[in-house]
């Protein structure tokens, strides 16, 4: 039992860590920092697992929606822009 | 539409030489002046002329493209035929409206029949028109009164996708069973700042200097706002893959 709640005692701290580093992620990718140089990405498995999940989601979206074709858009568009070239509003 | 075939005979190439913008593969095309004639006198100019590497032979697609730049008017329309689908696309995502992106893609074209004289080749003619795109859209963006030189939190004043949701397991589950319309549909929803540099960087492939000089902005401003975004985008998949859990 003590076991048990030191366990998740830790993992308290270890969420309190996480959100903490989270919070701080966006603005030090946007200082340039490498963040594998943190202790904490060194032995937190769930901060490294969001970013490789976040490249891992960009990355399938990129795929997804090259693979089908692109959507087509309404003819309506091409007339309009026949109309406008013919005025000379091109 | 009222395509109709274009010959492939090239004569568009002659019909407008020298003209500004003309295409790069112009250079190719075999100057009819005999050359070595220039050379030193009449003996000189008896000898047959050296042998020149045979010019390639323009594309359909350069063909097309010249006659436009000639001002054919139906090779306008071929090209629309060819690049309508790309350029509606990329409207569509980086605005995330039908109705805007159609006016857009409308307004891609007109700028693209006033200018195409002055594409020169020095990149494919669907990256150029690609960029074309890319700028009526900020520039659209732009009237509208979207400031893209602060994209921070300006554009979204409540990013609530909060590090305490965030921190789980990876979910791997995000994307490999989401259909591409609720993929489209997550990245129309993302707030405007974080849709414009999701789908350059991550969809169009831009570098984040690129996207710093496009939209006037610190590379640094894109690298984070882009993290956001992404952050966003997966909480917006995240939920219904969280509500087919609940089930």
């Amino acid at each position: 039992m003590e076991q048990r709640d030191a366990a998740l005692h830790d993992q308290d701290l270890f969420d309190e860590e996480c959100v903490e580093f989270q919070s701080k992620m966006a603005e030090r990718i946007g200082a340039g920092e490498n963040l594998q140089t943190y202790d904490h990405m060194k032995t937190c498995p769930r901060c490294p697992a969001l970013l490789r999940d976040l490249e891992y989601m960009a990355a399938s979206i990129k795929f997804a929606l090259q693979t089908d074709p692109d959507p087509e858009p309404d003819d309506l568009v091409w007339r309009n822009i026949e109309d406008k070239i013919k005025r000379g509003e091109a | 539409m009222p395509l109709s075939k274009t010959s492939e005979s090239g004569k568009s190439t002659t019909a407008s030489p020298g003209a500004p913008g003309a295409l790069s593969t112009r250079a190719s095309i075999q100057d009819p002046s005999p050359s070595g004639l220039e050379s030193d006198g009449l003996a000189a100019s008896l000898q047959p002329a050296a042998p020149t590497a045979p010019a390639p032979p323009l594309t359909p697609d350069a063909i097309i493209l010249a006659q436009a730049q000639a001002g054919d008017h139906t090779a306008f329309a071929q090209l629309y035929s060819v690049h309508k689908r790309r350029v509606y696309s990329l409207c569509l995502r980086m605005l995330g409206n039908v109705a805007e992106a159609e006016d857009l893609t409308q307004e891609s074209f007109l700028q693209l029949h006033r200018k195409i004289a002055t594409f020169r080749g020095d990149s494919a003619f669907s990256t150029w028109l690609h960029r074309l795109t890319i700028n009526v859209v900020l520039m659209h963006l732009r009237r509208k009164g979207l400031n893209l030189i602060s994209l921070d939190e300006a554009l979204d004043p409540s990013p609530e996708y909060g590090p305490a949701r965030s921190f789980g397991a990876p979910d791997l589950r995000l994307t490999g069973s989401i259909d591409r319309m609720t993929l489209e549909k997550a990245v129309e929803n993302l707030p405007a700042g974080y849709r414009l540099i999701f789908v350059l960087h991550d969809i169009e492939g831009y570098e984040h200097n690129e996207i710093a000089t496009l939209l006037d902005c610190s590379i640094g401003n894109s690298k984070s706002q882009l993290h956001k975004a992404r952050m966003k985008l997966r909480e917006a998949l995240r939920a219904p893959a969280d509500e087919e859990v609940a089930k």
